[in-house]
């Protein structure tokens, strides 16, 4: 029994997903270990959130502003009619909020920083300066993975919440401007302060809770593939591109996979599960 | 007097490969420099990295520094690490990071010193190695015989007991490649290290005075020094001798 019990362990952590757990634990456990310069972890994980989160903004931002206009565009040709016009703060957060949000973010992120981090992790291990860190005595999961990935954890949260919030003013905004210019919208007399209500009002606590869950996730996801790919790239300068499409794919494919298990949460609340 | 270095009946072959390496021994006392010749793809590089752990043998033993390698942990043999350098024949500076950066990485990373002693101990190694003007550029814009020599800087900065060098002349035009040898040689004299350097330049080896251990079919010849191995019979060196005295003849080079 022992010996099938420690055969099935060995597989499970030899699996691609058992040495991808492996690799997050082990970059999680560098936060609380005291091994190396606690001041160059922290002056790398600056830089790392400068590339990941702040230089990012702008595109989330652009992103977001459009995506929030062109949902509340699409709820408008049919809300109205039915006189649901006072309730597009409640598709702001059924659409935004629980769904496009997050998960267009971290689509985002893997995309620029999952591919950014597996090519320079890949071409650090063709050029072996990973094998340089090793033979100096320094871990390349605390020294390299540990702040790309705090980083990129840290910035999909604050990216999430921002891009949430500015595809809301987008909406509003959208509202608004229908409600100057379009006749069936006369009757939509919606404030700022009516709009924001209806948001607040119709989002739960399984809301706040996965609106922190789910980015926090996606950032762990999108950061321990991205750096696992890049890290086990063999000494060979083609398999560069190679381990950055894997891991864009990969963690595209992940994100899908894990946000529809978040919604399983809102279908048990409704009695389908 | 203690072995720094030793290896008893080392095997080793990459999987799905024949056996590269076979019951190598040799072992390497304080101070003293070991170079190990030989042809291209007889694991001459790849005993290094048995040596420092990137890679594991099939059989043997390997002891540096009097601990056993194979008995130690990660944190253990990180710890080891500390007391010695490697220098890899493509440099293998950190790209994103500055010389000085990429020198004083080791000592930032272990905490060793305050931020002064640490510019001073990068600075005296970066003058001692004649390129302390480059240390504020990056790897991408230096030539390769400023890299090798930051290398080595960063091989030695943690003062270590012994240095592991993989071809560090290979691709060197014949000025930078003395002055590397100089530098070396320096090295050794001043901090009283031991050395261990894979080349495929017998002329280097000769050079640094050290033994020469040559490497034939997978299997490490007993080392000896230059002119022994001059007199040696065995047909593989002398045919190294012979492929010697060839360059030599076509570069000009009468040191041969």
């Amino acid at each position: 029994m022992t010996r099938i019990l420690s055969w099935v362990g060995l597989h499970c952590r030899r699996s691609y997903v058992g040495q991808l757990v492996e690799l997050g634990l082990q970059a999680s456990l560098c936060a609380v270990r005291k091994e190396g310069n606690r001041r160059q972890s922290f002056d790398q994980l600056m830089g790392q959130l400068f590339f990941i989160g702040v230089e990012a903004i702008p595109l989330v931002a652009f992103l977001a502003l459009i995506i929030g206009s062109a949902t509340i565009l699409q709820a408008s040709t049919v809300m109205p009619k039915i006189g649901a016009g006072d309730y597009f703060g409640n598709v702001m957060v059924l659409v935004v909020v629980r769904e496009v949000g997050p998960l267009f973010t971290a689509f985002l992120v893997a995309g620029r920083t999952g591919s950014a981090l597996s090519t320079y992790l890949g071409n650090m291990k063709v050029q072996q300066e990973i094998d340089a860190l090793k033979t100096m005595g320094v871990d390349p999961v605390r020294y390299l993975v540990y702040p790309s990935f705090a980083a990129t954890v840290i910035s999909m949260f604050c990216l999430t919440v921002i891009f949430n919030l500015v595809a809301i003013f987008g909406g509003y905004l959208v509202v608004k401007m229908l409600s100057v210019f379009l006749s069936d919208f006369s009757d939509v007399q919606l404030s700022l302060t009516l709009f924001l209500d209806r948001i607040f009002a119709s989002m739960g606590v399984m809301d706040g809770v996965l609106g922190i869950v789910k980015p926090v996730f996606f950032g762990v996801l999108v950061s321990v593939i991205a750096c696992y790919h890049g890290i086990n790239v063999s000494n060979d300068t083609r398999d560069v591109p190679k381990a950055t499409t894997n891991g864009v794919v990969n963690s595209f494919v992940c994100i899908v996979l894990f946000d529809t298990l978040f919604a399983l949460p809102f279908l048990a609340s409704l009695g389908f599960l | 007097m203690s072995v720094v270095a030793s290896a008893h009946n080392l095997s080793f072959a990459y999987p799905g490969h024949e056996t590269l390496l076979r019951r190598v021994n040799f072992h390497v006392l304080p101070g003293q420099i070991l170079v190990i010749c030989g042809l291209s793809g007889q694991g001459k590089s790849t005993l290094l990295r048995l040596l420092i752990g990137l890679e594991k043998p099939d059989a043997g033993m390997i002891r540096l520094l009097g601990k056993d390698i194979a008995t130690l942990d990660e944190a253990g043999f990180n710890e080891l690490k500390r007391s010695m350098g490697f220098v890899f024949q493509g440099s293998a500076l950190i790209s994103g990071k500055t010389i000085f950066e990429n020198v004083a990485l080791p000592l930032v990373y272990h905490n060793i010193g305050d931020e002064d002693e640490i510019r001073s101990r990068v600075d005296n190694a970066l003058e001692m190695l004649l390129i302390k003007d480059f240390q504020h550029q990056y790897p991408a814009s230096l030539s390769l015989g400023i890299l090798k020599r930051a290398a080595v800087a960063r091989a030695m900065i943690m003062r270590p007991k012994l240095i592991l060098m993989d071809e560090p002349t290979a691709g060197l035009d014949r000025i930078s490649r003395s002055v590397l040898l100089a530098l070396i040689a320096n090295i050794r004299r001043i901090n009283h290290v031991s050395m261990i350097l894979v080349t495929h330049d017998l002329l280097a080896a000769r050079e640094l005075g050290g033994d020469i251990g040559v490497i034939k079919d997978g299997e490490l010849l007993e080392p000896m020094n230059f002119e022994q191995l001059k007199n040696c019979q065995d047909s593989f060196v002398e045919f190294l001798f012979r492929q010697l005295e060839e360059e030599a003849a076509m570069s000009g080079d009468k040191r041969a």
